[in-house]
């Protein structure tokens, strides 16, 4: 029996490992969200958790680990969007979720502001560009819930911290990246109305 | 010679028109004179002698002594005669300005004397109200200055009766006339009278133990924010889905191509 040995063509192997790359980049974003859609999901029993723990300790806050952890519930029913807010705005924490700028007030106490991904990990703030003055957000800390009502869309510069600053009464302000450019950012601005 | 001639008159009418600035002097080549002269104890007059407030003989006044001045020249020629101590005297005369353009004084002095010492006899140059001159001093055309020739024999001048002269001398140059700055008239700012704002009537209140409500604390809200001093940039939450698409369907295209590459 004669074998017949074929000769393999070493650009064919070559050019399927290019195409197995453009697909592993092609699914990154995907990737991506599916991570924070596991994280988020332990977060919400994370929150839960601690609310049931706070309302048993008489409603004392509950501190916090030390890592990265569940801050707040994030709600805009215009945009179908409930999330868990996370504390703090490094690169790890914004992976997990919309995260709370630590250097702003907390909800009821001046201008809070939550930063989170335009259109990576989860995409939490895709379409906040589409909310309009009067459209509603519902912040709940800590068993409290807080509702604010969209005053303003702006395109801002992303060094321009003027709309993180205090600004006199209590305030609700989430930021997140536009596709106008790596130096621009889309900011809401918006006034509580209840609590 | 006529081109000498001519230049000579080009010279001249030259010099003509600047020469009507200069001061021409008196025919003895002076610009000011020396005016007439008082003395308040010329010699012969019978005026008793004047004696310094300082002189303690000031009750043994007699008539003594004499001053007299004369013009000479630019010079003033003084004499006193049986000066002694404590006799004071003095010499009223102008110094006139004869030119006809201003001149400045810029010197006015004793140049000469037998006087052995300055301490001996005193000579004040002062003006008609005592002030002493000082110079320079301005005199248009034909302005005359009161001078005093103040002479005091000081006490330590020889006692007994001696005679002393001296000359005064003036120097004077030609000044462009003196015009002086002009100021104009001053004007008070105008303060329209003081009406006091009315204030109406304090009315008490009726209750007065009543205090009236205190207004309504304002609410602050105490935002204790720390912002960065350097704020960098807000986060980046971007993520650029064209440039994946890009990149993966580059890449496929090429890894497509090379496997239909035979």
């Amino acid at each position: 029996m004669v074998r017949v040995r074929t000769r393999r063509n070493p650009w064919k192997n070559a050019g399927l490992f290019f195409i197995l790359i453009a697909v592993v980049i092609l699914l990154y974003p995907f990737f991506t969200d599916i991570n924070t859609w596991i994280s988020q999901g332990e977060y919400q029993d994370q929150l839960e958790q601690q609310s049931e723990a706070a309302d048993a300790a008489g409603g004392l806050i509950m501190p916090n680990n030390g890592g990265i952890a569940p801050w707040a519930q994030l709600e805009i029913p215009e945009l179908g969007i409930k999330l868990v807010v996370v504390e703090g705005t490094s690169k790890e924490a914004l992976m997990q979720g919309p995260g709370w700028y630590t250097q702003t007030a907390l909800p009821g106490q001046g201008n809070t502001a939550i930063a989170g991904h335009l259109n990576v990990y989860g995409s939490p703030f895709r379409n906040i560009n589409e909310l309009k003055a009067g459209s509603i957000i519902i912040l709940t800390f800590h068993n409290q819930s807080y509702r604010y009502q969209v005053e303003q869309v702006v395109s801002i510069d992303s060094d321009d911290w003027t709309l993180i600053n205090p600004c006199g009464y209590n305030a609700l302000t989430l930021t997140t990246c536009t596709l106008e450019g790596k130096d621009r950012r889309v900011a809401v601005r918006a006034r509580m109305i209840e609590k | 010679m006529k081109r000498v001639i001519g230049l000579l008159l080009v010279t001249i009418l030259c010099l003509a028109f600047p020469g009507t600035a200069v001061a021409t002097p008196t025919p003895d080549g002076y610009l000011i004179q020396w005016g007439s002269c008082s003395s308040s104890d010329p010699s012969g007059s019978g005026n008793l002698d004047s004696m310094d407030a300082d002189n303690p003989n000031y009750a043994e006044r007699k008539d003594i002594a004499s001053l007299d001045c004369s013009p000479n020249g630019r010079d003033l020629q003084c004499l006193i005669q049986n000066g002694y101590p404590g006799y004071q005297e003095y010499v009223k005369t102008t110094i006139i300005n004869v030119s006809d353009a201003s001149v400045k004084i810029t010197a006015l002095g004793v140049i000469s004397s037998n006087i052995p010492s300055e301490k001996m006899v005193k000579v004040d140059l002062t003006d008609v109200y005592g002030n002493l001159i000082s110079l320079p001093t301005y005199l248009s055309a034909g302005q005359e200055l009161g001078v005093r020739v103040v002479t005091r024999v000081n006490q330590e001048a020889a006692q007994g009766y001696v005679s002393y002269t001296y000359q005064v001398r003036v120097d004077a140059q030609q000044e462009e006339p003196y015009n002086p700055p002009y100021y104009p008239p001053y004007y008070p700012p105008y303060y329209p009278p003081y009406y006091p704002p009315e204030y109406p009537p304090y009315n008490p209140p009726d209750n007065p133990e009543s205090p009236p409500p205190p207004p309504e604390p304002q609410v602050v809200i105490p935002e204790t924010v720390t912002i960065p001093l350097t704020p960098a940039e807000l986060p980046y939450t971007g993520g650029n889905i064209a440039l994946f698409t890009g990149t993966a369907f580059t890449l496929g295209g090429i890894g497509l191509y090379l496997r239909r590459r035979k």
